[in-house]
């Protein structure tokens, strides 16, 4: 029993940690752009772009802490 | 380059998109794996940077279909980061891996690695049909059959073998041939694809078994391509063949 929970908390994590993959990526490329551009224009993009995916990288994280305080609260957690 | 980026997250894909083409290359995006292999197969472009996690067919799948787009370097890109999964990437096709979040310094870097193996292993003998060039040489023959061409007209040649019979629009052929900007009003591709196909068309008689020799096809309203000689009349022109739009 505690095997198989601890098999699906794995890969609902597996799969939150890819979804935070995302936004990072875009996150950390779009601010690299900028620099790379330096222009008033890339930057506004960047920070705009910024965010949106740190909002996504909070959901991501957010919904990560809830599947371990679910799994914690379990019986046998 | 031309690259092709198969990634369904739409800020990611965009972003990369993006990127590369401040770097230099002319790139397009999809966003599911089955539009990737379509059209990796119609546009054989040099690079493919794949996404793994893809509706439709995923990344692996469009790996196991490589043999459409043999020619093309993939690069995958991952958010997990289990050992096996990047090895069967490696075992299916792909010419590297790059686990997510990454640096778009290191994307930017490990293509230009790609772009150099890839001019490293080239073989300096390019084949279309009955159309085969020799560049270390400068030689090229139809059906065995020496061609004289012009420095011009064996460059644009070079190009349209290099597209293995995928349309090459005439702003890219302007851009890789005259190295002029892609928007000038001239015509001067059209005059050199018109030598160009004479030359081609008088180095082999037509056969009523085989159909007409191999011929520079135009695509109407976009640009030109090799086409194979095959059985069954020619045509003049065909209809363009559309980038597919990202998802």
């Amino acid at each position: 029993m505690g095997t198989a929970m601890n098999e699906a908390m794995f890969r609902d994590l597996d799969r939150e940690l890819h979804n935070l993959c995302q936004p990072l990526t875009t996150l950390q490329g779009r601010l690299e752009l900028a620099q790379i551009m330096g222009d008033a224009a890339s930057m506004k993009e960047a920070v705009d772009s910024g965010v949106v995916e740190a909002q996504r990288v909070v959901a991501a994280v957010t919904r990560m802490r809830e599947r371990l305080e679910r799994e914690e609260k379990a019986p046998g957690g | 380059m031309r690259v092709l980026v198969v990634e369904d997250d739409r800020a990611l894909g965009l972003f990369l998109q993006k990127g590369l083409k401040i770097e230099g290359h002319e790139v397009e995006w999809v966003g599911d794996g089955e539009t990737a292999v379509e059209h990796a197969a119609q546009h054989q472009p040099d690079l493919m940077v794949l996404d793994l996690s893809l509706p439709r067919l995923d990344g692996t799948g469009v790996l196991a279909r490589k043999e459409r787009f043999a020619n093309t370097s993939i690069l995958v890109l991952t958010g997990r980061s289990q050992l096996e999964e990047r090895i069967r990437c490696l075992d299916l096709g792909a010419d590297d891996c790059l686990l997510k979040p990454f640096s778009f310094h290191e994307l930017s870097a490990r293509c230009r690695a790609l772009m150099r193996r890839r001019k490293q292993f080239e073989s300096p003998v390019l084949r279309f049909g009955e159309v085969e060039m020799n560049r270390m040489e400068r030689s090229v023959l139809v059906e065995g059959a020496e061609v004289e061409l012009t420095a011009k007209e064996f460059a644009l040649l070079e190009i349209l073998l290099q597209r293995h019979g995928a349309c090459c629009s005439r702003a890219d052929l302007l851009k890789e041939v005259w190295h002029v900007d892609p928007q000038s009003d001239t015509n001067v591709v059209d005059v050199y694809v018109n030598y160009l196909r004479k030359k081609l068309a008088a180095a082999v008689p037509v056969s009523k078994e085989v159909g007409p020799p191999s011929v520079i096809e135009t695509v109407r309203g976009h640009g030109y391509r090799l086409r194979s000689q095959r059985k069954g009349p020619a045509r003049d022109e065909i209809e363009p063949m559309e980038w597919a739009q990202g998802a």
